[in-house]
């Protein structure tokens, strides 16, 4: 059951609808069935209070009704709440313009100033649930440039350098430029981190992250060994079948950012995941290596947890996990006190295939109604 | 959550037959163990659709449903199975299970192509356990996916065994899809909808000739016989006269023409086609036929061109543009076979916006929703998913679990073996921890064995 | 010391025993047989793993030991005892030799394997790019072969270093690799050139280079080394990758260059003359019975390509005469036998040798040509191509005698561990 304050909220997204800040100064507080919190734990009849865009408080109804002041609009949610999703990487609002052939080495080009806000696919993964994601580039270069955390409303920019992205795989080793072999990549990276020099020393120093996208089961124990060898604590991307290496990964500090299981899936995606959560290897989910769209996200966390994957690291996967490979972790993608008030309102458990999305809250504002 | 026990130490699992010998018989026969009988307690049984018995017990023995109910009966040693959910096991009347890829893209079959005589069950055997243990029990598979005409469809067991229970289960069409990345013009896929209808119609004059036959040979033999008997009474006459006139002919010394008699003519029997004989069958409504149609121009052209076979079953099957038809499907009682896709999937140029509301919106104008998986091996064993993505967008939790179960059974003449837990029908069933669509199967009954998770 | 076999109850019969003669390697459970392990030094610290005699056993180091038996402890050869029949119920097989070094593999990620943005990439590592998950070196492990020479296609004029590996274990070069930077890898002939091409209007890539023929690849090697010694006298000269050229030059890494024509392995030996190079070796060097005197002279290494049904090999339609090897065995050039990674059951290693035995070269010299010649070449002898106490032990076991055509590999040791097949 909605309040009143609903149709006062909707105009004033209408008088202002860029200036996030405007919008909702005044504090306020949702209540709900179910309150996800992050991973495992849940609220049964929980309440979180909303002031200035960001979190002030999450608990029990019962403990933080009575320290609700006078007056303060509460907004009844028959169902569950939890933070917006996070898509761990993501090409959302770049269209075609996703890299720059120039060159195979453009790590100071910045993605989000091609970043378009306004894009279908932005507002599509805003639609379903996603709140942010961690933009980022495609593969055509072996040192693509530098990534953002970004939300899906308002072309905000949480983080604007989180990572360098590397990619040490075929398109990046195209026949007409250097490298056109996964020995001339190598080699070239090696000298680049060596030398330490503006970017490469940022990655060493541990100011900045840094992505690789592989694919293949060599190319995956390539990038492990450079990064090894380079002193990274890299994320691997795209590698499907990280899992198989999970025991390494873990011994480097390593961490994955994979396509989420999709319906008719192969056996061995589920397995590696299942490998990488025993192994203790941070990964999330992204859309940036696949061609499903946002709805993939949530629809393959719960055919992982389908498959055998608990529940907590399957959610922490399209949140939590997700913002902290991201470059955001200490903004989104739980609902923690100082965090943005960005949530998902749904009708059920938000792990079940059979819940929809009821609403969509991005720093504190009402975007959408579900779909 | 109830402790998922077996009160009996043995293993349960019924391997389902002896193995083929290759050396020869022992000469003392070994005596067989006799069939174990199961009790399946459960907090609560879904006998059908709303209806549940919380606290209930079902009663197993040699593949078959002998009682359900509450503090039934158990004989002495029977093995008991506990579990959260008991029900149904789940129907994918849409798929190709156990149908090689090379058949299933087979674009030139007819209507007597038989899919029973090609299923190879371990052809893809991890994903028939993958489906098994998701719940889906029984499926209908089809070679020749994506012909105009694809055939005799088989509904078989996804069990150890696999039997076939079914090997003419239905006749299968599509209508305007994309075949071999081409998708023919729009008059051309009006054109295979009223051929759909005309060719149904071309079985039933099949028949008919045949009646038609069986109706001219009486008369012709009871005319045969009485020019038969008259002959006999004038034999001697007619003998005399016969050769007067030979006789008079050869003194003209012109040839003498034998009468010829209208009875002399046999009337010629029709020529047996395998192929109309099915196409008659499926018009008298013996067989269903499933017609794979997407766009609301083929679907019109379809429904009018079948108008006219009032005996005919139709069932269709994709539907994406279905929902202007709801008012006819529902009055010509059509079911209709959703196949859930979830936003943002890719898909053909026929099934372009697609909404997963589909279902939810079918079953609300009365149309009787079933839910397949569309024809792809490897996603049988989402079923479960897909109908709970269609949940999510509107289809009653009721509905779906019909549409998994009895209604399934119903469209392919299996409701009086299969789809509910029933005292008689066939034990295909599922113990669950959960619920029947987002929970984990622990046990599953099917085939006259138990598989344990 | 006490011998033991640490292996369990496994019965492997051959299917193609024609029973009597050929014995059958039987694996029995652990049995106290108190047989002392004599007169050969043995490791102390390491205990013995496992013991196998043989009727024949072909060390490539010497004479043939006419029965004896091989004890391994951990990853090497413990032992070698000649004499005694084999413990009873123990590991027993008709002959073993080394563990094969093939040269010139050739399994390789092709075009993503060799930089070619340049035509002299001497820092180029092919150990950087090498797919150890292919299943052809399974394969190539199962024939017999247990020691690779890794190297980039042969697509540049330099195409980089290469790296010496065991073609089994774990399928990370960490664990496989037993040389790093081997030796360095050029190319005479149509395949440096391919590709490149003079400008169409304006260059759209960088394939518009030197050198399309073969005229601009003898310029480019030749190049590269006046380059090299420039650089080696000045400072300012200095290019990337010249110490890597410089070390061939001075002899202490060998350059393996592929030439299979006989113009091309005339082209390389002119360098090789010009240059002083002192460690040259021809890759697929087909036609070298052309100009054996030339050859002989040179003083270079060889590695012959396959044997070819009609004799014309795969690369530049070199033609490869079946006698090929044994001419350059009386003539006492340095050879190895390849077998480019090849699928099939004929073309295998141990069928290489089987040929080139065909065509008239002694046993001894086709047994060196597979195993202690190449890896001699590749600069590993002192780790693999025989069997001698302390080596590693890499061993093929026989049903017969080995390379004839009767004879079939029937297990593979490398390491130490039996490989299953």
């Amino acid at each position: 059951m909605r309040n009143t304050i609903l149709p006062l909220a909707g105009a004033l997204i209408c008088l202002a609808p860029l200036s996030v800040a405007n919008a909702q100064d005044a504090p306020f507080a949702i209540s709900a069935n179910h309150i996800l919190v992050d991973g495992g734990e849940v609220l049964q009849d929980g309440i979180v209070i909303v002031e200035n865009g960001k979190v002030k408080a999450v608990g029990l109804a019962a403990d933080l009704s009575a320290k609700l002041p006078k007056g303060m609009a509460v907004i009844e949610h028959d169902g569950w709440l939890s933070a917006g999703l996070v898509a761990a990487n993501g090409t959302m609002g770049l269209g075609a313009a996703q890299d720059d052939l120039t060159s195979a080495f453009t790590e100071n080009l910045l993605v989000a100033e091609s970043f378009n806000r306004d894009h279908s696919s932005v507002t599509d993964a805003r639609d379903v649930g996603v709140t942010s994601f961690g933009l980022t580039t495609g593969r055509a270069n072996v040192a693509g440039g530098l990534g953002s955390a970004v939300k899906t409303q308002g072309g905000k920019i949480v983080n604007l350098r989180t990572h360098l992205t590397l990619c040490i795989a075929p398109p990046a080793l195209q026949g007409s430029r250097f490298p056109t072999s996964y020995s001339g990549a190598v080699t070239a990276l090696n000298a680049r981190f060596a030398a330490g020099v503006g970017v490469y020393g940022a990655v060493s120093r541990g100011e900045l992250g840094v992505t690789i996208a592989v694919d293949e089961r060599h190319e995956i124990d390539r990038a492990i060994r450079f990064a090894k060898g380079a002193g990274l604590k890299a994320t691997l991307r795209g590698a499907n079948r990280a899992g198989e290496f999970a025991e390494r990964l873990s011994g480097v500090g390593m961490s994955v950012v994979m396509a989420a299981p999709a319906l008719g899936g192969p056996k061995w995606h589920t397995d590696s995941i299942k490998s990488l959560a025993e192994a203790g290897v941070p990964f999330a989910f992204g859309l940036a290596d696949s061609s499903a769209g946002a709805s993939s996200l949530r629809l393959g966390a719960s055919l992982a947890v389908r498959a055998g994957l608990d529940r907590a690291t399957a959610w922490r996967a399209i949140t939590s996990t997700a913002a902290s490979l991201a470059g955001a972790g200490d903004s989104v993608g739980r609902l923690g006190v100082g965090y943005d008030a960005d949530f998902a309102l749904w009708s059920g458990d938000p792990l079940s295939p059979a819940t929809r999305l009821e609403s969509v809250y991005i720093d504190g504002v009402l975007i959408t109604e579900g779909k | 959550m109830l402790a998922l026990t077996l009160s009996l130490s043995a293993l349960a699992f019924f391997p389902g037959g002896p193995l083929p010998q290759d050396e020869p018989a022992p000469a003392t026969v070994k005596e067989e163990a006799p069939a174990p009988t199961y009790l399946i307690r459960a907090s609560e049984v879904i006998i059908r659709p709303g209806e549940s018995i919380m606290n209930g017990e079902v009663l197993v023995k040699n593949g078959m449903i002998l009682a359900v109910g509450k503090d039934l009966d158990a004989p002495e040693g029977a093995i008991v199975v506990e579990g959260e959910t008991a029900c149904a096991g789940f129907i994918d009347p849409w798929s190709s299970l156990g149908v090689d890829a090379a058949s299933v893209a087979e674009l030139k079959t007819e209507a007597s192509t038989k899919t029973a005589t090609v299923i190879d069950l371990f052809n893809q055997d991890h994903q028939r356990v993958a489906a098994r243990d998701a719940g889906v029990l029984l499926v209908r598979s089809q070679v020749g996916k994506d012909a105009w005409l694809g055939g005799l469809g088989s509904v078989l067991e996804t069990s150890p065994e696999g039997a076939v229970v079914l090997d003419d289960a239905c006749l299968s069409f599509t209508c305007g899809i994309t075949r071999g990345g081409r998708r023919a013009d729009v008059f051309d896929r009006i054109g295979e909808a009223d051929r759909i209808g005309s060719t149904i119609a071309s079985g039933l004059k099949y028949r008919e000739g045949f009646v038609e036959y069986g109706y001219e040979l009486e008369v012709w033999q009871k005319e045969i016989d009485e020019a038969a008997a008259k002959l006999e009474k004038d034999f001697k006459k007619a003998k005399k006269d016969r050769e007067k006139e030979i006789e008079k002919a050869e003194e003209k010394e012109k040839e003498f023409k034998e009468e010829r008699y209208k009875e002399d003519k046999r009337p010629k029997a029709p020529k047996l086609d395998a192929d109309k004989e099915l196409l008659a069958r499926a018009a008298h409504g013996e067989i269903p036929v499933l017609v794979e149609v997407h766009g609301t121009r083929e679907l019109r052209a379809l429904l009018a061109s079948t108008k006219d076979l009032s005996r005919l079953r139709l069932i269709v099957s994709g539907g994406t543009h279905a929902l202007p038809f709801a008012e006819e499907l529902a009055a010509r009682r059509i079911p209709v076979i959703v196949q859930p896709r979830p936003t943002g999937a890719p898909t053909s140029a026929e099934e372009k916006g697609h909404d997963l509301g589909l279902a939810g919106a079918l079953a609300e104008a009365g149309v009787q929703v079933l839910i397949g998986t569309g024809g792809a091996v490897s996603g049988v064993r989402d079923l479960p998913v897909l109908a709970q993505l269609a949940i999510s967008h509107g289809l009653s939790e009721e509905a779906a679990f019909e549409a998994l179960t009895i209604g399934a059974a119903r469209a392919f003449d299996l409701g009086d073996r299969y789809g509910t837990v029933e005292p008689g029908k066939h034990a295909e069933l599922l113990v669950l921890s959960g619920s029947p669509l987002g929970g984990r199967t622990t046990f599953i009954f099917t085939g006259g064995a138990l598989v344990e998770l | 010391m006490n011998t033991f076999l640490s292996l369990g109850a496994i019965a492997l019969v051959s299917p193609f025993a024609t029973g009597g003669d050929i014995p059958q390697i039987v694996w029995d459970a652990p049995a106290e047989t108190a047989k002392a392990v004599e007169a050969s030094a043995t490791v102390e610290t390491v205990p013995i793993k496992l013991e196998i005699f043989a009727d024949a056993i072909y060390t490539a180091a010497g004479e043939m030991i006419d029965g004896g038996t091989i004890a391994i402890a951990g990853s090497t050869i413990a032992a070698l005892t000649p004499g005694g029949k084999g413990s009873e119920g123990g590991l027993h097989v008709a002959a073993i030799t080394p563990g094969f070094v093939e040269l010139s593999p050739r399994i390789n990620l092709a075009d993503l394997s060799v930089e070619e943005s340049g035509e002299i990439m001497p820092t180029m590592r092919a150990n950087l790019g090498v797919d150890l998950y292919d299943k052809r070196w399974e394969r190539l492990l199962n024939s017999g072969t247990t020691t690779v020479l890794i190297s980039p296609a042969a697509e540049d004029i330099v195409g980089g270093l290469t790296s010496v590996l065991k073609t089994g274990g774990e399928p990370t070069v960490e664990a496989r690799e037993i040389l790093a930077d081997a030796t360095l890898a050029g190319s005479f002939g149509s395949h440096a050139s391919r590709g490149n091409h003079a400008v169409y209007g304006r260059p759209t890539d960088h394939f518009v280079r030197r050198p399309t023929t073969r005229m601009g690849t003898e310029w480019s090697h030749r190049k590269a080394f006046y380059d090299t010694l420039a650089a080696m006298g000045s400072v300012e000269r200095q290019f990337e990758g010249w110490d890597i050229m410089g070390s061939v030059l001075k002899g202490e890494r060998a350059y393996i260059v592929q030439a299979s024509a006989t113009q091309d392995i005339r082209t390389a030996i002119y360098l090789k003359e010009e240059f002083g190079i002192p460690n040259m070796v021809v890759d697929a060097a087909a036609e070298v019975w052309r100009e054996p005197g030339l050859v002989a002279r040179s003083g270079m290494a060889v590695i012959l390509p396959p044997f070819a049904a009609q004799g014309r090999t795969a690369i530049d339609n070199g033609f490869l005469a079946w006698n090929t090897a044994k001419l350059l065995g009386e003539l006492g050039v340095p050879f190895a036998l390849s077998s480019h990674g090849s699928a099939s059951l004929n073309g295998r290693l141990s069928m290489q040798a089987g040929y080139a035995i065909r065509g008239g070269l002694p046993f001894e010299q086709a047994l060196a040509a597979v195993t202690i010649t190449p890896a001699r070449l590749a600069g590993v002898d002192s780790r693999v191509g025989s069997i001698e106490v302390g080596k590693d032990a890499d061993l093929v076991l026989w049903s017969g005698k080995p390379f004839a055509a009767t004879s079939r590999v029937v297990g593979v040791i490398l390491n130490g561990e039996l490989v299953t097949k």
